[in-house]
């Protein structure tokens, strides 16, 4: 049973950052732990006060109401339905009234249940921005590192955004597309390709809204168990973003009490994968642009964070990779003056904020064999050239000084023992990337 | 002769990375660095390229180290399972049945059942008596991948006496699944 309640909370911090500056982790008692709810704002349904398993908390101060809508948002369209035969054969589709340039933005969905599928091309009149070549596993194209995860043949959906970033708009025509597909299980399926539209004035700042699955162990979550847990969460997320302009405007916060998904993101890497395109499946039908955050108080395999797609598929609900997973787990450690619980909380938005940035376009700056790079100017590459030890990983320690202080690097850098705590960067063409995807209003 | 040098050749190039493969040694800052990673640990393929004595003893001071993250702790006890170590199982036994940290506790179970299998399902099964229910749960799911009749009378009968509802329905999940 799932009760529904809304609360609001101001949690607009102070301060900020310019590129380069470290500012996650705040001495303790500064401004970043004065987390505070504004009273007259706090509108609790007696409901979610009798239902302490199951309680949905909405912290955004417009909203009275969150449940979700059968509509789909403004703005997803689905324009056509094609059949992708299988065993990699291609399948070209015309994708018409692509929108870019002007503050204008498109998204391209491809939804294909049951299916692997990944792009072949995308096209628009003489450009070819992306050619991936099958029998040689080759790409090419103007614009193809930008989309190196449409060629992973690991998911059922995807997101294609046009342009890149928004800066890159002039290189990217309005009109018709050609998508070719390709689907690399043995069995057709049928792909559903959607567009999702943005209009943005001002790609300068923006916000996104966090929708927080929490689910429980016999009733609680031992990271986010109130309101103030969220809200610190909400707070730590969106003082890392505001460098780029962003910040978290809303959560929506619902608790969930289900053995099944708990059972099954304790299992392998292949189970969550699993769980988490469950999980995303089930978003179907949500009114709000929030992107679907599933925190388990337990993952399996060592793993903490999962992203469905890179980038995710915008405010668009119900595809196999509308989420992301990550662990909400108590780990017994005191860090850097805070308390155990709070450490907690610091841990969890810091994966937040990597799988976020995921779902918003980010790659890691260098992958962790040293190779590829993201195809940005201004995040360094660790390249195999720092791999001092011949391990074949380029590790924290081994890239210190060249890109560790990134938010998007692949692991924690390391001093005596500890992580940092200052891998919080985010670069100004990072932030652009972040800043065009239709998560961010 | 000139045929024999190119066969000579080749055969090491063939065979040289095989043998290079298991001489790396890696710091114990890099190794807690690379067992860091935002998603996840590295695959069997990076644990294949290190030098076994020193990993092993690396691995198992990281796990031991209470200074490290237990992230890094909990991912260094999974990763001895690449190691075939008496020792180290050991210490992954007694780190699940002593450690006053409940998420080292649910890790080293988990790791227990990769590492030693069925032969570690009395030790197993002493985590579902555990005081904390994350651990229990932990318990509970190396015991249904182990599998076995004596994983199965275990979950069985503790069935009976827990008492919290989803460490309960995942006994019940991980029963049938056993069947």
């Amino acid at each position: 049973m799932i009760i529904y309640g809304s609360l609001s909370i101001d949690a607009r911090m102070g301060g900020g950052g310019v590129f380069g500056t470290v500012f996650l982790i705040p001495a303790k008692g500064s401004s970043m732990s004065a987390l505070r709810l504004k009273g007259n704002w706090l509108r609790l349904r007696s409901a979610a006060l009798l239902a302490p398993l199951s309680l949905v908390l909405n912290a955004c101060g417009a909203s009275s109401d969150n449940k979700p809508s059968d509509t789909p948002p403004s703005g997803v369209t689905l324009i056509g339905s094609v059949t992708l035969p299988g065993n990699a054969v291609k399948q070209a589709f015309t994708v018409p009234g692509v929108e870019s340039g002007g503050g204008k933005v498109t998204e391209i969905v491809v939804d294909a249940p049951g299916g692997r599928v990944y792009v072949d091309t995308l096209s628009a009149s003489s450009t070819t921005f992306f050619d991936y070549d099958y029998g040689s596993d080759s790409v090419s194209g103007v614009y193809y590192p930008f989309y190196r995860f449409l060629l992973s043949p690991g998911g059922a959906s995807l997101g294609v955004m046009i342009p890149v970033r928004h800066v890159s708009s002039g290189n990217f025509p309005s009109g018709d597309y050609t998508i070719t597909l390709s689907n690399v299980s043995a069995s057709p399926v049928t792909a559903n390709i959607y567009l999702l539209k943005k209009n943005d004035p001002d790609f300068s700042n923006g916000g996104i809204t966090l929708n927080l699955f929490v689910y429980t162990v016999g009733g609680s979550n031992p990271v986010i168990a109130s309101v103030d847990d969220a809200q610190a969460i909400k707070n730590y997320i969106s003082n890392i973003y505001q460098q780029v302009g962003m910040t978290v405007n809303a959560l929506n916060v619902e608790f969930r009490d289900d053995p099944n998904a708990v059972a099954q993101a304790g299992g392998s890497v292949g189970d969550i994968s699993a769980f988490l395109e469950s999980a995303s499946r089930g978003t179907a039908g949500r009114g709000d642009t929030g992107i679907n955050c599933f925190l388990m108080p337990q993952l399996g395999g060592g793993l903490l964070g999962l992203d469905g797609a890179i980038p995710g598929p915008g405010f668009q609900h119900g595809t196999a990779a509308s989420g992301l997973v990550a662990a909400a787990t108590s780990f017994g450690f005191i860090f850097a003056g805070y308390t155990a619980h709070e450490t907690d909380q610091l841990y969890l938005s810091f994966t937040l904020a990597h799988e976020v940035g995921h779902y918003l376009g980010l790659y890691h700056p260098s992958e962790k064999y040293g190779k590829p790079h993201d195809p940005l100017s201004d995040t360094p590459e660790c390249g195999l050239q720092y791999d001092t030890n011949h391990d074949g990983v380029v590790d924290g320690p081994e890239c210190r000084g060249v890109n560790t202080q990134f938010l998007m690097f692949w692991t924690d850098d390391i001093r005596n023992g500890q992580p940092t705590g200052d891998q919080t960067v985010i670069s100004p063409q990072q932030g652009e990337i972040m800043n065009t995807h239709p998560s961010v209003s | 002769m000139k045929h024999l040098f190119f066969a000579l050749i080749a055969f090491s190039l063939v065979f040289a990375p095989a043998s290079f493969a298991q001489d790396v040694v890696v710091a114990y800052d890099n190794l807690i660095s690379v067992l860091s990673g935002r998603h996840g640990m590295p695959d069997s393929a990076y644990f294949a390229r290190l030098e076994p004595k020193s990993a092993t003893e690396t691995l198992m001071k990281i796990a031991g180290d209470e200074k490290v993250f237990p992230v890094a702790r909990a991912r260094a006890m999974l990763a001895l399972a690449y190691f075939k170590s008496g020792e180290a199982a050991r210490m992954v036994a007694d780190k699940a049945a002593n450690d006053k940290n409940p998420y080292m506790r649910s890790s080293a179970y988990e790791a227990l059942g990769n590492m030693e299998g069925v032969n570690a399902v009395k030790a197993i099964g002493e985590g579902l008596k555990d005081d904390d229910v994350m651990v229990r749960l932990s318990a509970i799911r190396s015991l249904g991948r182990v599998g076995g009749p004596e994983a199965k009378k275990l979950i069985e009968d503790n069935a009976q006496v827990e008492k919290n509802p989803t460490a309960s329905a995942v006994m019940q999940k991980s029963l049938e699944q056993m069947r």
